[in-house]
């Protein structure tokens, strides 16, 4: 019985530890996402003001990156716990049945990140197939946004099943640095 | 299904949802998914993932990392704790003295995070107790740090502001610029406010500074005056840089963001506080906070198509023009509604809920749309302060322990009073907020 459960601590361990380097791995993507708008956006003040010269490619670009932050970074933003809610009634409840709450919470928070990852990757591999481009002005395949959301919402529903299954004494966030 | 009941049964369940303690993102999702599987069945909920992916590729909404990052990075230069220094030292020994920094810090701070939630809990953390240490009274000084925080989104650059004016299809540039009187008012009003209560009952002040190096002096030097000057000047400088170029015209507001962080980063090798890390965790920080905000405002963005779709929205504007009631009744009814909503809804999520269920209304009842959603807005802010409910002041509480709820209370209800005065100059004098924006 020991032996079980110690092993069973060891596994979620070593799951919190492969979603923190997966987690974090995708967040540096998203850190380089902001650096690529804010570079664009000073190249292009800089060649609309000084050389008279705007760019045709700096919205876009933005744009894009804007999704890519978004989506990359939100299995981060939840293994970290810093989703914004109105916590005041779970908060108010005896801690009992907080637990259960909280399981619960995190349980279905997860299965609906999981069905709208679901359609999104339906809908990117459609968008794939019929070769669907954006409607900017420099175009690339809609499915690449698309499927940003789905890999987004995936990783982010492993970390709130993983909470779910953290010891209920055990802090939710290890390695929150 | 007649639309007010439509429209009280997805705003109570979305209430409902929010009171469950779920993720903001997760109840609109929750509704928004739920409402189009039901209206349109399994293929609506691929209308719900285009929404999403159209709304995270929103060109205005790149503003919000814009001038997140320009705020964290004036906050790792070193910029903010120099302001302190400098207005301390600036501000010299008149009365009230460590209240009016107090406001001041606090509205910069806001106004550089984007947050007030953030603000209340870093003045909470290190303002406040420095206040009492060095004698203030402590209602007073909760109250000064609450009512300066709240200031947040109102003087610019706000992302929350930013936020509203593209939810609401209204020039961003404009919309900052209308903060600038509301937000001048409203920090005159709560300074002048210290200052009477000072005035009045002098054992509230605190005294003179311990230290006359750091914190001031009863005479100052003018060589010292100057010498602070010059350390707030570069700071200051950056965010006229930002205001004048939006303000001018010159730039769009992306654009005068990206203009501020290069400034940003000149005043950090300036001040030697720039480093390889210094800009990960800027990067780092901005990243995870564009990611927390725009997840929300993604996942919501069907939710006005759904009030749409339903008739709700068009049954409300119906109604609304066959009723007898003059258009200032109106605006009274609307802005209560916010007042109370705010008390335990988050900003963000409140203005996404009514921004939608607003817009047709105000177009029919011929209010500015500038001064209307700046109103709104600073109805917003202080109902977060205000009690029983007020879920900034539970911030405040966790940040400072030691404070009693009872005592909290006391302390915001006279800078309610203060502020709402404030909201009543503004709605007798709409130039107040519209002035800047129709210069230009």
């Amino acid at each position: 019985m020991t032996g079980s459960s110690s092993s069973g601590a060891a596994w979620t361990a070593s799951l919190r530890r492969v979603l923190t380097v997966v987690a974090q791995g995708l967040a540096c993507l998203a850190v380089m996402s902001v650096a690529l708008m804010a570079g664009a956006n000073v190249v292009e003040v800089v060649a609309r003001y000084v050389f008279s010269a705007p760019l045709n490619w700096g919205s876009d670009l933005s744009a894009f990156s804007l999704c890519a932050c978004i989506f990359l970074a939100l299995p981060e933003v939840t293994r970290r716990h810093q989703h914004a809610a109105i916590s005041i009634v779970p908060d108010s409840l005896p801690v009992s049945i907080a637990r259960h709450y909280r399981v619960a919470a995190f349980v279905i928070c997860a299965a609906l990140c999981i069905i709208v990852a679901w359609f999104a990757a339906e809908i990117a591999a459609q968008q794939q197939a019929r070769g669907v481009l954006t409607t900017t002005a420099n175009q690339i395949p809609r499915w690449w946004l698309t499927a940003s959301v789905s890999l987004g919402l995936v990783l982010s529903a492993v970390n709130f099943l993983a909470f779910a299954s953290a010891p209920p004494d055990g802090p939710l966030v290890e390695h929150a640095e | 299904m007649e639309w007010y009941w439509t429209l009280a049964l997805i705003f109570g369940a979305l209430l409902a949802l929010f009171a469950t303690g779920l993720p903001i993102f997760a109840c609109f999702m929750i509704l928004n998914v739920g409402a189009i599987f039901l209206l349109v069945g399994q293929n609506g909920i691929g209308l719900f993932v285009n929404s999403v992916v159209d709304t995270a590729t929103t060109d205005a909404f790149v503003a919000v990392p814009m001038f997140v990052l320009l705020g964290e990075l004036l906050f790792r230069t070193g910029g903010v704790t120099r302001l302190f220094a400098g207005l301390d030292a600036l501000v010299g020994a008149i009365r009230g003295r460590l209240y009016i920094i107090s406001i001041a810090v606090a509205a910069f701070m806001g106004a550089i995070s984007g947050s007030a939630l953030a603000s209340v809990a870093v003045l909470g953390r290190f303002v406040y107790p420095t206040m009492i240490e060095r004698g203030c009274d402590r209602k007073l000084a909760i109250g000064t740090i609450l009512a300066g925080a709240t200031l947040d989104a109102i003087i610019p650059p706000s992302v929350v502001g930013i936020i509203l004016a593209t939810l609401a299809g209204i020039s961003v540039g404009d919309f900052l610029i209308a903060g600038i009187g509301p937000g001048l008012l409203l920090a005159t009003s709560f300074a002048l406010y210290a200052i009477v209560r000072t005035w009045i009952d002098p054992s509230l002040d605190s005294g003179h500074p311990k230290d006359p190096d750091t914190q001031g002096s009863a005479t100052p030097e003018a060589g010292s005056a100057l010498r602070h000057l010059l350390v707030v000047f570069p700071l200051l400088a950056i965010i006229f840089l930002v205001l004048g170029l939006v303000m001018l015209g010159v730039a769009q507001p992306t654009e005068a963001a990206a203009c501020g962080i290069v400034g940003a980063l000149g005043l950090s090798l300036m001040l030697r506080t720039f480093s390889v890390r210094m800009l990960v965790d800027t990067l780092w920080g901005t990243a995870l906070t564009t990611s927390g905000v725009l997840i929300i405002i993604a996942s919501s963005k069907l939710f006005s198509q759904i009030l749409a779709f339903t008739g709700a929205a068009t049954g409300l504007v119906t109604f609304s023009s066959g009723l007898d009631l003059p258009p200032w009744a109106f605006y009274a009814i609307m802005m209560l509604t916010v007042f109370v909503l705010c008390m335990f809804i988050d900003q963000i999520a409140l203005l996404l809920i009514m921004v939608p269920i607003y817009a047709p209304l105000i177009d029919h009842l011929g209010f500015d749309p500038i001064w209307f959603w700046m109103m709104l807005l600073v109805n917003i802010l202080f109902g977060g302060i205000t009690p029983p409910l007020g879920y900034t002041l539970f911030v405040f509480k966790s940040a400072a322990p030691d404070v009693q709820i009872g005592e909290l209370y006391a302390a915001v209800v006279p800078v309610i009073c203060v502020a709402f005065l404030a909201i009543l100059i503004m709605t007798a004098f709409p130039a107040i907020v519209t002035f800047l924006p129709n210069l230009h």
